[in-house]
């Protein structure tokens, strides 16, 4: 059964009594909340994951819920749990389906330690990944969508997992986090994709998310060989271009955007060094989505 | 790159210091030891400019933890 063997209406209903089990790739989250927005947003961007309503085993349990307190009802907020613990301060109600996602995140970033997890979009061509490590404001997400929407395949746009035994990437393909103007430049660029309603005054900025290709969700237990690493950068007016980065610097920049590289120890320094012996590593600039996508194509078929 | 074990800290070496590390490794050696060896590997001309160079990177090394002096 996937998500959207639910209507709406069911899937809302199933999420507010005993929850719901989608699978994400190789790991399964048990989500509850009464939220609306919660269950229209799973409806439409999760419609092609895998869904049990009774799952032996989840790897996470979290829920978006209201407070207890008063502000159920006055000036609404929501409250994100990863079982009982409470990571965020309670948000806006309306913000509520970002927060599901920025919760997810959180979940993977700081409890997945049998992996190296690195803040970096990964997609995937001809068998062989390509790693956009790169910090907020670069344009990482908005380069992402655009390779995902032209044959590349999604594995995420935000966390990198890397298996420190085989090197093998683990797919964790989940909607397209897109903030501000990038959410109409997606749009714009590619005016099938389907997006979810946005979230306003955020922390950071106006939030949309963009529905995976279902090609990148069905291929989602299907890892992938690490095969580049690339720092992008957007500059407006800039000439799409590749120049070549020492690994050295590589490895710094990579530690540096990896969530538990000091935790791993003497595995994560490996694991590092191990990915980028293995990969060609740039920088990049770029200002037009089109011209990107060319250079990164090029990349592919060389 | 060097990971310590002992800090858990991640050191980006030039490739001199790379090379009196390795130096070290087998046994303690004299401060002219390594200066010779170094800088005749690094076909530099031993001269006071690369001599001083040499004194920075032991210095650095001892300020890392990753080396320490002794009496020979």
């Amino acid at each position: 059964m996937n998500v959207s063997s639910l209507t709406a209406r069911d899937l809302a209903r199933a999420l507010r009594r005993d929850g719901v089990y989608i699978r994400i790739g190789t790991h399964t989250v048990h989500i509850q909340s009464p939220f609306r927005a919660i269950a229209n947003n799973l409806h439409l961007l999760y419609a092609d994951y895998p869904l049990e309503l009774n799952a032996a085993f989840a790897d996470f349990h979290v829920s978006v819920k209201p407070p207890e307190n008063f502000r159920r009802w006055l000036a609404p907020q929501a409250i994100f749990r990863f079982d009982s613990y409470v990571p965020f301060k309670p948000l806006p109600a309306d913000q509520a389906y970002p927060l599901l996602e920025w919760g997810l995140n959180w979940c993977f970033s700081t409890q997945f330690h049998r992996y190296l997890v690195i803040h970096a979009a990964v997609l995937e061509k001809n068998g062989r990944a390509l790693l956009m490590p790169a910090p907020p404001g670069s344009g990482k997400s908005t380069l992402c969508a655009a390779l995902a929407t032209r044959g590349w395949r999604l594995l995420s746009d935000e966390l990198t997992l890397v298996a420190p035994e085989t090197m093998e990437i683990i797919p964790m393909c989940r909607p397209v986090s897109l903030k501000n103007e990038s959410i109409q430049i997606i749009q714009n660029f590619e005016a099938t994709v389907a997006m979810g309603p946005s979230a306003f005054d955020t922390s950071k900025g106006t939030v949309g998310h963009m529905r995976p290709p279902t090609d990148s969700v069905l291929r989602s237990q299907e890892m992938a060989t690490p095969a580049w690493i690339v720092f992008p950068k957007y500059e407006a007016g800039s000439i799409a271009q590749l120049a070549d980065l020492p690994k050295a610097t590589t490895f710094m920049k990579l530690a540096d955007n990896s969530f538990n590289y000091s935790m791993l120890g003497l595995r994560g320094f490996e694991a590092v060094a191990k990915l980028v012996n293995r990969c060609d590593c740039h920088e990049f600039k770029y200002s037009n989505l089109d011209e990107a996508i060319a250079v990164f194509n090029k990349l592919s078929e060389e | 790159m060097l990971y310590d074990t002992a800090s858990g800290d991640t050191h980006q070496l030039t490739p001199m210091a790379s090379r009196v590390l390795d130096f070290l490794r087998s046994s303690p050696r004299s401060h002219e030891e390594i200066a010779s060896w170094v800088l005749s590997s690094d076909m530099t001309v031993v001269d006071d400019a690369s001599l001083t160079k040499v004194d920075t990177i032991l210095a650095n090394l001892v300020a890392l933890g990753l080396i320490e002096p002794i009496q020979l």
